[in-house]
């Protein structure tokens, strides 16, 4: 490291936990947040650390976005290696440390969210839908009002319908509906109208059906 | 000095003590990459492209400009895992910046690209990265910011702090995304930016640029980035004579300005001021007052500095004559009593000063002034001599003079003969102001006459303002529209104010007589004029004559020399005197020329430069070594931490007291009152000081490099 700055940055994980980051934590989004943390830290006088934490996080947000590119781990390792060797600060030496364990430890969920768009927790917002549950949506048209693109279709007394292909997963959704009706779904995804119906119109249960892409 | 021996790639080198291995190796010829590193700013070891090895491989690499040199010192600049280093950084960088190089300002120019090209890097790898902060306050005066091209280094931020003790730029933050900017991301003239450019210069990006115009880009860098001094005909040092001015330092401004003119007091009232035309403050506001502060450094200076550094050398035994007692002649004569020459100035008329006495009205150039002037210019060994009319200059060399120099002026009116021409109604504008000055009688300029003037230009509004002195009803018409006239602003409102009409935009078409006698001049209004092989064409407004009643007419279409064959010079077909090659001389061994009769009529600072070209040419012709340059007074250099001046960028440029309308028309009292002594420094404040930025060095790319 050539030292320019004292820089360090309270609360980012420890590498021990980074290899054994728990249950329902991905580690890939958990190292997005450490690198969104630190790209909001740092000083910018240093290239390696100002422009090479910026990077890494481009590139981690852009698999935890389903967007990774064959190739991209690769990259990350060499970026990380040089930011260790010639790095400007603790902070950036740190991310590139952690980065280094990370994609050492859970080559798989890497790779899964790089090469099949998986991340087995939901918790990135490439790999994963919303969902209004057609038994539990009161047609209140809270959650429409919420969101901030206006990809939810309904109506008063209409069971209503997300468009995953505009969402953003932002979230907004999920945390207005009054009933708890908006979900996550994997590759497995729940049945529901296509168009919004009267609430009480649609039968439960699941189907089992192929995820479509989204041609990003 | 202490000397520390290292080597550098197997190389040895000389070092000196505390020197970074990075400026150790670049003055031995060896390159190593850098971006955020500039000879003139402290080092930051950010961009990390001048990695080095230090005493073996194994261990970590650390950047050259942050390293200092020490004795036995080994240092490796290029290895496999050095260039991994490099390139990467350089990639980064490159992730941020836009790919095409051909549409910036910097194209060819730029430590960027030629690093790109160094370390043959492209923007394929990494994930480009789009900023958006890039555009936080980027609209300035005279300083164009292109952020997008920002890489970052830091250099701007380190000049404005370090180098210029202002400190407005700094790294910002917004959402995580770093850019450069200013203070509270306020306007550069808002955050009392000085304008100096430092940041511009060591920028290694297209980023900060200056504004297209500002510098003339074709001159040598450093007379183009001293935009005043390069206008100015003679290059006087203004930044340095205002500076003077600002301290207080009144003789030693004046020594500066005598350093290249002999008529300081007289330019500070008259000079057309190219300088201020191109002075680099007006692109922020208004140009420095630069004419006005000459004239106040002169009236308030006590010491005459400069009389006691001026150098006079020993006779040479050589005789000068010089011909024409003008701004030319009388320079030119200066400098060649000054270089040991026994100088005669032949005057035609009863007084010297050419048309700074004889054409220019004494409200705007008091007679007192140029005499003494003129004074100190006898003083230096001149011999004047008045009422000698040479008609034959190269008979003077039978005389036993041994060089001459023609400086007789353009002394002659154009007259335009239009259908109706009676002689005796009409004079010119240059008959009228050399009768005025001598104190002829003006018959046709008088009470209770109505004259009309027909030119637009400064000596047209001289003729206009000195007849309505005289008592006279005037008209001013000219061709060219209201903001196209030729004459000075100021000398156009002033005029209008002491009662004179001007009608601009206007053709004379022919003079209405009544019994042989003028009784007015037809003119139409136009919408435009050209010339088409000195013909003039114009566009007139259908049906818009109409006639001016006159009694006089002043013409005031230019002026030319009267020489004829008979002066013994050969003359071009448009009867100025031959001049050979680049120079002053006429195809007459021995005899020069200079000023307006070789130029037609132009400023008393073109008349005064062509009068020091003169006298060099002369002076070596005469067996001189050319050099008339002189220095007046030692003054140290400019300080370069000029720091923050609250409110810097809206100061505005103060006005002279200007004596009312009614009293002026009454009588030659001089109009322009001058500078309060705290007006004029704190005008001479305003100068942005351009010499600083010619003080930073240019940073050397690779290619300019052995190894
Ligand atoms: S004071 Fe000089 S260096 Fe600082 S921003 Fe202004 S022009 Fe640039
Ligand atoms: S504006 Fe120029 S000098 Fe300033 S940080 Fe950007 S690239 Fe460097
Ligand atoms: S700043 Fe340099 S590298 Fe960037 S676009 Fe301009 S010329 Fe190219
Ligand atoms: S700002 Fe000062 S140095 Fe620059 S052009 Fe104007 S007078 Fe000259």
């Amino acid at each position: 490291m050539i030292q320019i700055c004292e820089m360090t940055v309270e609360g980012l994980p420890s590498v021990e936990e980074i290899r054994s980051p728990g249950p329902e934590v991905c580690a890939v989004d958990q190292m997005r947040q450490v690198l969104d943390q630190a790209r909001r830290a740092l000083c910018g006088r240093g290239t390696l650390c100002r422009d090479g934490i910026t990077q890494l996080w481009r590139i981690v947000d852009d698999i935890a976005r389903g967007r990774g590119r064959t190739g991209d781990i690769a990259l990350m390792q060499d970026l990380a290696s040089v930011m260790a060797v010639a790095g400007d600060c603790p902070l950036c030496l740190t991310c590139a440390q952690l980065l280094q364990a990370s994609v050492e430890c859970h080559s798989e969920v890497w790779n899964g969210h790089i090469d099949r768009r998986r991340c087995e927790v939901l918790a990135c917002r490439g790999c994963y839908t919303l969902h209004v549950d057609p038994a539990k949506c009161a047609g209140c048209t809270t959650c429409a009002a919420s969101c901030p693109v206006g990809c939810i279709a309904g109506g008063q007394g209409l069971i209503h319908v997300i468009d995953n292909e505009a969402c953003t997963r932002c979230g907004a959704c999920v945390s207005a509906c009054p009933q708890q009706a908006i979900g996550k779904a994997g590759a497995v995804k729940p049945r529901g109208p296509e168009e919004p119906v009267p609430v009480g119109s649609f039968g439960g249960g699941t189907v089992r059906r192929r995820r479509r892409g989204r041609g990003e | 000095m202490e000397t520390i021996k290292l080597t550098i790639d197997g190389v040895a080198v000389e070092a000196r003590a505390g020197q970074s291995v990075l400026s150790a190796a670049l003055e031995a010829g060896i390159y190593i990459p850098h971006l955020c590193s500039h000879p003139d700013l402290t080092p930051e070891g950010g961009c990390k492209l001048c990695v080095v090895e230090v005493d073996g491989a194994h261990t970590q690499p650390v950047t050259a400009c942050t390293t200092t040199v020490r004795e036995g010192m080994q240092v490796v600049t290029r290895s496999e895992g050095l260039n991994r280093i490099r390139r990467t950084s350089m990639e980064l960088m490159l992730a941020g910046h836009p790919e095409d190089c051909t549409s910036c300002r910097s194209y060819l120019k730029c430590e960027l690209q030629a690093m790109m090209q160094y370390l043959s890097v492209s923007h394929a790898r990494m994930r480009d990265v789009h900023r958006t902060a890039t555009r936080i306050s980027a609209v300035n005066p005279l300083i164009d910011r292109e952020m997008e091209r920002c890489i970052q280094c830091g250099r701007c931020i380190r000049a404005c702090r370090d180098l210029r003790g202002v400190g407005i730029l700094e790294y910002k933050k917004q959402d995580g995304e770093v850019y450069v900017g200013v203070t509270g991301d306020l306007s550069l003239a808002e955050a009392d930016c000085r304008f100096c450019g430092a940041c511009v210069e060591v920028c290694p990006t297209g980023a900060l640029q200056d504004r297209e115009g500002v510098f003339d880009r074709s001159l040598p860098r450093e007379q183009g980035l001293i935009p005043c001094s390069a206008q100015c005909p003679a290059h006087i040092n203004i930044p340095g004579y205002l500076e003077m001015i600002a301290q207080g330092k009144y003789a030693q401004a004046v020594a500066i300005i005598r350093e290249k003119v002999p008529f300081p007091l007289s330019l500070g009232r008259v000079c057309t001021h190219y300088c201020e035309g191109q002075c680099k403050r007006g692109g922020l506001n208004s140009a420095v007052a630069i004419r006005d502060l000459k004239r106040f450094a002169v009236e308030h200076d006590q010491e005459l500095l400069w009389k006691k550094n001026s150098v006079h050398l020993p006779a040479t035994g050589k005789k000068v004559a010089v011909v024409g007692a003008g701004p030319c002649g009388l320079t030119a004569a200066y400098y060649l009593a000054k270089k040991g020459h026994a100088v005669t100035l032949l005057e035609r008329l009863p007084v010297a000063g050419g048309m700074m006495t004889t054409g220019i009205p004494a409200y705007r150039l008091p007679r007192e002034e140029v005499r003494q002037e003129v004074a100190y210019i006898l003083e230096a060994g001149v011999t004047l001599r008045t009422g000698v009319n040479v008609t034959n200059a190269a008979a003077l060399l039978e005389e036993g003079y041994d060089g001459v120099l023609v400086a007789v002026g353009a002394a002659a009116g154009k007259v335009i003969a239009l259908e109706g021409y009676v002689p005796q109604q009409c004079t010119t504008a240059v008959e009228l102001l050399r009768a005025v000055s001598l104190g002829q009688d003006t018959p046709l300029v008088g009470p209770g006459k109505r004259v009309l003037v027909l030119g637009g230009g400064n000596v047209a509004f001289d003729a206009a303002r000195v007849s309505a002195r005289l008592g006279a009803q005037v008209t001013v018409t000219c061709l060219e529209e209201r903001a196209h006239m030729l004459a000075d602003e100021e000398e156009i409102v002033q005029a209008q104010e002491e009662g004179v009409t001007v009608l601009p935009g206007h053709t004379n078409l022919r003079f209405v007589q009544e019994d042989g006698r003028i009784t007015g001049l037809e003119v139409s209004a136009i919408t435009g004029f050209r010339f088409d092989g000195g013909k003039l064409l114009v566009d007139v407004v259908p049906g818009s004559q109409r006639v001016l009643e006159a009694d006089t007419i002043i013409f005031a279409a230019g002026q030319k020399t009267d020489l004829t064959e008979d002066f013994g010079l050969p003359l071009n077909r448009f009867g100025y005197p031959e001049l050979q090659g680049r120079g002053h001389a006429t195809p007459v061994p021995g005899v020069y020329a200079a000023g307006d009769v070789v130029t037609g009529t132009k400023a008393v600072i073109d008349a005064i430069q062509a009068g020091r070209e003169a006298a060099q040419e002369l002076d070596a012709y005469l067996g001189g070594d050319g050099n008339i340059d002189e220095h007046l007074t030692d003054t140290p250099p400019s300080d370069p931490c000029i720091h923050k001046i609250p409110g810097f960028a809206q100061q505005e440029r103060a006005q002279p007291a200007v004596l009312p309308a009614q009293a002026r028309r009454d009588s030659f009292a001089v109009v322009d009152g001058g500078y309060t002594e705290e007006q004029a420094q704190a005008e001479a404040a305003r100068c942005l000081k351009c010499p600083l930025r010619t003080q930073i060095h240019t940073v050397k790319m690779w290619t300019a490099y052995q190894k």
